[in-house]
């Protein structure tokens, strides 16, 4: 366990802008921030070099550089597992929570044509399960068969069945590829991701980082984890404090970017006493991605989810000109009542749809006692804080515009907060927390609690 | 990852269909945990697609389907064709409770439901001890 200092530099290795925020942990305070855009040309190292001589005057050189990345596509795994909606549901959020992109997931066995769709899309990490302990073997032998066979060089997390790792390191003998850990779903109905969580994390680390160029920024700074992964360690530590103490209660939060939108919710989110819950128990710190929710690089898929509820919105004539202009140049930033006016509609909308997705359903049966209650997912209804992060965020106004728009809006199926506080992230560093609260959790925690503020506004 | 276990047989339990009647459906997980099966109890208001699912992931050896409130035939049709497509065609399967309609002899109901794939047919009031017995002869147990 590391000591922790008294200055951290901390930086995001992003696709579209590398961030470098500067902490002072004694006086809890942030003492610089910045972003570059990315440029293609240049590796991680340099991006880094690029963002710190932004801030340069601030730094003397002492600081600890912990380093979060979201680079070369993030972290992509591909799940595998039997049942979908059972351990293939655990293997995927395990694989979501570890802060990853999904790029399949594979029930059943494995057949040529999965192993096809998995070579033309290549994961980083395959993550395996199926079975609950001394349940099904047949499958997750099977498939360990084709992914050794298959997938030589991609590591391979297995999280399933137990009674099968004797015959399966039988199957990967000679792999040090393969890594064992314990099952997502031991017994039926029983979800178990923190081991496979951290052990992705680890592989992330030792392996990946080298795969995805990172390898010349590692020797200047700690790389310790998918930039997702440190937006969840910060909601998790703003909800729950450390050592039990200090949280402000059960959080979500939103993260709107140009291509995607995190979710990430830290509550329990079990059913009212009455209501059945169906499907496996959602893990009380839940991520969801939606990649199709965007206001740049997804806007068009964006405008395209809008249909329905959003419908009548995605039809405005100033919300289909800033889209032409987005279309044209994606870099571009909103400017005048009209063009600000169609991006705040699109971001609370965005926002909104990645908060249904992401939070429970209630359904109504009628049988022969009456009406009985089913829900799937958690219930969030109670959920007191809401905040939202990125780019968008950093104005009170905005923030309150934008996370207005997440309420329930009387849908009494959806099990979105009903009334939350809306909070936003000012500074936009709820990412730096996360990769400081690894070191300094106390500093990050009085950071975060000062820097998530209120989003109150007038009304736009 | 922890010293060897040993798994005792395990038994798919749940009541059927859009029924909640949940008393019923204690006493026989009580029972069949008292004899020393690892049992899986899916609760109330079961589709047929949570049985198979948690049996196929737990490599159950027996389904227990419990119907109480009288549209059990129509709820319980198609079980067995099902654990066929999902690679478990060997899986026993139970039904009991209260599945006769009418005043129709519970004989034709328990060939109606043989039919359908049950190898086992209960009449309503049957002791779990009956089922259990049942288990452990199928099972060789």
């Amino acid at each position: 366990m590391s000591s922790s200092r008294s200055r951290y530099l901390l930086v995001d290795v992003g696709s579209t802008f590398t961030k470098v925020c500067c902490i002072d942990c004694v006086g809890e305070r942030v003492l610089a921030w910045a972003a570059v855009p990315t440029t293609s040309a240049e590796d991680a190292a340099e991006r880094f070099e690029a963002a710190r001589a932004v801030i340069g005057d601030v730094l003397d050189g002492d600081e600890t550089v912990l380093a979060a990345s979201s680079a070369a596509g993030g972290l992509r795994i591909a799940a595998v597992g039997l049942v979908p909606e059972l351990t293939l549901a655990a293997a995927r959020e395990a694989a979501l929570g570890a802060g990853a992109k999904i790029t399949g997931a594979y029930a059943y066995k494995l057949t040529d044509d999965d192993v096809a769709e998995m070579l033309a899309s290549p994961p980083d990490m395959i993550l395996l399960s199926g079975g609950t302990d001394g349940g099904n073997e047949e499958h997750i032998l099977h498939n360990g068969a084709v992914i050794a066979a298959a997938f030589r060089d991609t590591p391979c997390i297995v999280a399933g069945n137990r009674t099968a790792y004797a015959r399966l390191r039988g199957i990967f003998a000679g792999n040090e590829n393969a890594l064992f850990t314990e099952n997502v779903m031991p017994s039926f109905g029983r979800l178990n991701v923190d081991a496979a969580k951290e052990l992705i994390r680890e592989c992330f680390i030792r392996r990946i980082t080298i795969a995805k160029g990172l390898d010349r920024l590692s020797a200047r700074a700690a790389i310790l984890m998918p930039t997702p992964l440190a937006v969840c360690n910060a909601a998790q530590l703003v909800a729950d404090g450390v050592d039990g103490a200090g949280g402000i209660g059960d959080v979500i939060v939103v993260d709107i970017g140009g291509a995607t939108t995190d979710v990430c919710s830290v509550c329990d989110g079990a059913p009212d006493s009455g209501v059945m819950l169906k499907g496996i128990p959602e893990p009380r710190v839940k991520r969801t991605v939606e990649g199709d929710i965007g206001l740049r690089v997804s806007l068009p898929s964006l405008l395209e989810a809008m249909r329905g509820g959003f419908g009548r919105e995605a039809g405005e004539e100033y919300v289909r000109e800033w889209a032409k202009v987005v279309g044209a140049r994606p870099d571009t930033l909103a400017t005048g009542a009209d063009e600000l006016r169609a991006e705040l509609l699109l971001a609370g909308a965005g926002c909104s749809i990645a908060l249904t997705r992401h939070c429970g359903k209630i359904e109504t049966f009628y049988t022969s006692e009456g009406r009985a209650y089913v829900q799937h997912g958690k219930d969030c209804r109670r959920v007191p804080a809401l905040v939202g992060t990125g780019g968008i965020m950093r104005d009170r106004n905005r923030a309150a515009a934008v996370l207005r728009r997440c309420a329930s809006g009387g849908d009494p199926t959806n099990l979105v907060p009903a009334a939350p506080k809306p909070l936003f992230d000012e500074c936009y560093i709820l990412w730096a927390i996360g990769l400081l609260a690894s070191e300094a959790p106390d500093a990050a925690l009085a950071i975060a609690k000062k820097h998530l503020v209120p989003a109150a506004g007038a009304n736009t | 990852m922890g010293e060897s276990q040993s798994f005792s047989c395990t038994v798919v339990i749940g009541v059927i269909g859009a029924d909640c009647h949940a008393v019923g459906n204690k006493i026989i997980e009580r029972a069949l945990a008292d004899a020393g099966f690892s049992v899986v109890n899916m609760g109330v208001m079961v589709s047929q697609e949570e049985f198979i699912g948690a049996a196929v992931e737990t490599a159950a050896a027996a389904i227990l389907v419990s119907s109480l409130y009288g549209h059990g035939e129509i709820d319980c049709k198609g079980l067995r064709e099902k654990c066929v497509e999902a690679g478990i065609g060997d899986v026993l399967l139970y039904v009991g409770g209260n599945i006769v309609v009418g005043k129709s002899d519970f004989t034709e109901t328990a060939q109606k439901f043989k039919a359908m794939g049950y190898d086992r047919v209960f009449p309503p009031g049957t002791d779990p001890q009956e089922g259990i017995d049942a288990l452990r002869e199928d099972l060789g147990l």
